[in-house]
């Protein structure tokens, strides 16, 4: 090339440059026409620490000295698919984006972070809960945002409503099949019209996420659910899940929940991620939770074991509680009881028509709470005990404690064995070992020598216990003590059908907000129960109670019919044992109505029982919403074959979702969309920001986020 | 791949952030270990991600052939073939000349005073830079409306007349997804009710109960946000009932306008 092609070719670069650059003011100022009517935002560009939040002045939170520094947002790259957490399709620090922080009036942290507050209203009439969930966003930055939270909700909960507010104009949403749904909120994203989706990421977690938002704006976001009210030991008991314990996701598990530190260097590679605030740390998020009671009969008592209520005295069966506070208090369940006037109930049935004529019902039978006690035969018990990092500190030595209790309350006679797991699964033996003084105490030493460290490696502890030597006329027991924080439920229930035989399993919750799905998967799939020890109350207390129960069902083996009305597709197919204080429900359809013969057969150890009662099926319209509970069994039922029959996959999945459509409620399979068409919101960048919800009390954080899961 | 010339280094850009945050920290708040960690990693990251660049004279050279012959390609096309030739957009959403064009022509538009400003060189050198940019940003994010995917409103209207108006029901014939059901005006307020099965097999069905006293004459008794896939009729209401107090049925004129914003 010759100096004057040089020049010549260097002299087009220049001007090539210079429209480059002319180029990117014009489409800098293009952004800005497109998006903004008032283009008072600062789109992100060159002006990197301010970018996303525009002028420092709109962040509202700040007061008196600042204190902490914390990038909420990263740039966008190229990729579309955005991930619960801040807009992590950067990967890089891109241009980064401050948010700063004061102190509350406490002295703990808070942050500025989009979700205002939660509100429940749950009416809990008979033994059905309807419970309106709304969120309240607001965008307390300088740019339009997309707020993105994962939060929980009841395994059995089928969501059936979904409004959309902005302003004073009320949007509902629609039900579809999952990925349609997800584009239309891709699209309306992009677009900049508000718009809100609702998925299920799990039978008990869910996403929101709530697109353009803009600055300073409030937008609402309304989901209501219905399900069954327990019935655990004479009480009543209503349960609202606060918060998402963090799960441990085995090698591999990209399908699952990720949780990491809020702003943390590692990222999760799971699906779906959860963002954990520091100890001490907290967003200014409000909770209220408002109950109204209607039980139908009078109410004897009200309590809460979980949180501090403010509850009107009950009024024959009508009763109020209210619980207000900040988010310190939601890092835990939120549990309210009452017991009910006159003799313990045995069979109770809710029933419905449709309009189209199908009938719904749920039966639930009863068990007496106090248990015959009589001699009984020799068992093998095996404890399986969850060690792994989110068990460290307070929910281990409640485990320890419950153990060691329960270990002094075996028979002669009896053998038992302890199988712990972490990241691998260790035991007391290989063997059982046959009950007396001394194996009792080596036992107990074996357990106050256990430390919580590692993941979360159900798998391998289940594998354990199942692969000890077994004896032919004993009942094996499998009892579980975890807080179930992992994210491959499926793979292990789906394990537990395969290889339980006629093993039976008991699963205690550990933590103030453990996993119910999984643990109630494992106790319905080993036809056994649940039992909460954490929730307050006396942990060894509800141990003892149950080892006195658990080798004494009230009727096993059992089988219902029912004759008067046509009834079909019940769920459970197959009727659990029934123990003392732990009612079963049978969800059902029915034709025809009036009263009907429901009777139940089985035996009581060598003794076969019968009960019959008469009941009354309803010919009108009761309950709207039976018919979305009766599907939401239906799904969980399905949901559960999916976990051993995995070369039903595709039938499975058309199932749910026919059945998810039909009924209008959330599964795996489909999702609730808002849009609101009617504007284009301004701003021009449009990240998303996850909302950080606090560790689960008791759970350390330091073993529970980042890097290991 | 790059965006801006600030991104045409992301090492150095990174370097930056940090020493930025750097100095906000020594002005004052401390940077928290995680976050000074983050950025570190993340810096480690984007080097390994990146392809580093180091020449950085040679890449301006070669962008600026690249630019040099877009220029000329598409320069001879806006001459020979005027604007109509430029107007198939991108599906992508990036910015094309032909959303440059009718940005030029949302700013100019009187059609002379259009072709003036096209014909003046700096919008010229203004539009092949975007065209420069946008065909060579991966990152560009999607700033044009999709015209598969569009979003709009539809208020159903009912007139009444004298007769009060306490429920309604319709069946919508919808040519794209329903997206949303807003609630109308005055007992109307609460978002219309839809038969989920019906959707199930495509059809829309809507209905409402007036919240309070039933209202007279002509409202809007609720809205709809439709997703359109591509140019369709418009939707239409194909079945209607309207009910008065004693839910009888009432004479009663539907509509479905489509809401201008």
């Amino acid at each position: 090339m010759n100096a004057y092609s040089s020049c010549r070719f260097c002299c087009l670069a220049t001007l090539v440059v210079i429209a480059m650059w002319l180029g990117a003011c014009a489409s800098s100022t293009y952004e800005r026409r497109q998006y903004s009517t008032n283009a008072s935002s600062t789109p992100l560009g060159s002006t990197e620490t301010r970018g996303f939040l525009g002028n420092s002045e709109s962040i509202p939170r700040v007061r008196g000295p600042i204190n902490e520094t914390w990038i909420v947002a990263r740039a966008p790259n190229s990729s579309s698919s955005v991930r619960a957490g801040y807009d992590v399709r950067g990967t890089g620090p891109g241009i980064g984006s401050l948010v700063a922080c004061d102190r509350g009036t406490d002295g703990l942290p808070t942050r500025a972070f989009p979700l205002e507050n939660t509100a429940v209203q749950a009416r809990l009439e008979g033994p059905v809960a309807s419970v309106d969930v709304s969120q309240r966003f607001r965008n307390p930055y300088g740019d339009t945002i997309e707020a993105a939270y994962v939060f929980p909700l009841p395994n059995d909960a089928a969501v059936g409503d979904f409004v959309l507010r902005v302003g004073d104009r009320v949007i509902r949403g629609i039900v579809r099949e999952r990925e349609e749904a997800e584009a239309m909120h891709r699209d309306a994203r992009a677009q900049g019209h508000v718009a809100s989706l609702l998925t299920e990421e799990r039978t008990n977690i869910f996403m929101e996420k709530v697109a353009n938002i803009e600055p300073g704006a409030s937008i609402e976001v309304t989901l209501t659910y219905y399900n069954m009210i327990d019935y655990r030991d004479g009480w009543y008991e209503w349960r609202f899940p606060l918060v998402v314990g963090p799960r441990f996701n085995p090698p591999g598990e990209r399908d699952g929940i990720g949780s990491t530190r809020v702003g943390g260097s590692v990222e999760s590679d799971q699906k779906t991620h959860v963002e954990y605030l520091r100890p001490g740390a907290r967003t200014d998020r409000g909770v209220q939770i408002d109950v109204a009671i209607d039980a139908g009969v009078p109410i004897r008592a009200l309590e809460s074991p979980s949180h501090t209520i403010v509850a009107a005295p009950p009024e024959s069966s009508i009763a109020t509680a209210r619980f207000v506070g900040g988010e310190e208090l939601a890092n835990r369940d939120f549990v309210l009881r009452y017991r009910v006037a006159g003799a313990e109930p045995q069979v109770g049935l809710v029933s419905t028509k449709s309009a189209d004529g199908k009938g719904y019902f749920a039966l639930t039978l009863y068990p007496p709470e106090v248990v015959r006690i009589e001699k009984r035969a020799p068992i093998d018990l095996v404890y399986v005990i969850d060690r792994s990092g989110s068990m460290s500190g307070r929910p281990l030595a409640q485990v320890k404690e419950v153990v060691r209790a329960s270990l002094g309350k075996l028979h002669r006679g009896d053998r038992f064995q302890i199988v712990d797991f972490g990241s691998d699964a260790r035991g007391f033996g290989d063997a059982m070992v046959v009950v007396d003084d001394r194996s009792i105490v080596d036992a107990r030493r074996h357990v106050d020598a256990l430390n919580a460290d590692g993941g979360t490696m159900v798998l391998e502890g289940l594998r354990r216990a199942l692969a000890l030597p077994s004896d032919e006329g004993r009942v094996r027991y499998l009892v579980f003590l975890t807080d179930g924080f992992v994210s491959n439920e499926a793979e292990i229930i789906g394990e537990m059908h395969k290889t339980l035989a006629g093993r039976r399993v008991f699963a205690f919750g550990i933590g103030s907000s453990a996993n119910w799905a999984m643990l109630e998967g494992m106790a319905d799939t080993g036809r056994g129960a649940v039992a909460d020890i954490s929730s307050g109350g006396d942990a060894v207390a509800v141990m003892d109670a149950f080892m006195e129960r658990i080798a004494h069902p009230i009727v096993h083996d059992a089988t219902l019919s029912l004759s008067g009305v046509s009834v079909d597709q019940l769920w459970p197919r197959r009727m659990p044992d029934l123990i003392a204080g732990r009612p079963v429900t049978v969800f059902g359809i029915y034709t025809g109505s009036g009263t009907s013969q429901v009777s139940l057969h089985g035996w009581s150890g060598s003794e076969r029982v019968e009960r019959t009662w008469m009941l009354t099926f309803a010919n009108d319209t009761q309950s709207k919403a039976l018919e979305r509970i009766w599907a939401r069994a239906q799904i969980a039922t399905w949901s559960d074959d999916a976990t051993w029959q995995p070369e039903r996959g595709d039938e499975i999945r058309r199932d749910i979702l026919a059945t998810a459509l039909r009924y209008g409620i959330a599964s795996p399979y489909t999702a609730f969309v808002a849009v609101d068409g009617s504007r284009v919101t301004s701003g021009s960048d449009r990240r998303t920001v996850v909302q950080p919800v606090p560790m689960p009390e008791g759970v350390r954080y330091e073993t529970s986020v980042d890097g290991r899961r | 791949m790059p965006r801006s010339s600030d991104d045409f280094d992301p090492p150095n850009h990174s370097l930056r952030l940090h020493r930025e945050l750097g100095d906000a920290a020594s002005r004052g708040p401390q940077i928290p270990d995680d976050i000074d960690a983050a950025i570190r990693s993340a810096i480690a990251r984007q080097f390994q991600a990146s392809t580093p660049v180091r020449r950085v004279t040679a890449w301006w050279l070669v962008a600026g052939a690249i630019a040099a012959v877009l220029f000329a390609a598409v320069g001879t096309a806006i001459w020979s073939a005027g604007r109509t030739a430029l107007v198939p957009s991108q599906a992508d959403g990036r910015m094309t000349i032909a959303a440059a064009l009718r940005e030029v022509e949302r700013i100019s538009p009187n059609s002379s005073q259009r072709a003036k400003a096209i014909s003046d060189p700096r919008v010229r050198a203004i539009l092949m830079a975007i065209v420069a940019i946008s065909g060579t940003s991966g990152d560009a994010k999607p700033l044009a409306i999709a015209p598969h995917a569009s979003f709009v409103v539809y208020d159903i209207m009912i007139d009444t007349e004298v007769q009060a108006l306490a429920a309604w029901q319709c069946e919508l014939s919808l040519p794209g997804r329903i997206a949303g059901i807003e609630g109308g005006d005055g007992p109307f307020s609460a978002p219309a009710t839809y038969d989920r099965a019906a959707l199930v097999t495509g059809r829309v069905m809507l209905a409402a109960i007036a919240d309070g006293a039933a209202a007279t004459g002509s409202m809007r008794v609720g809205s709809v946000t439709v997703q359109f896939d591509s140019e369709a009729p418009p939707p239409s209401i194909t079945l209607s009932l309207a009910c008065g107090r004693g839910a009888e049925l009432i004479p009663a004129r539907f509509q479905l306008l489509p809401r201008t914003p």
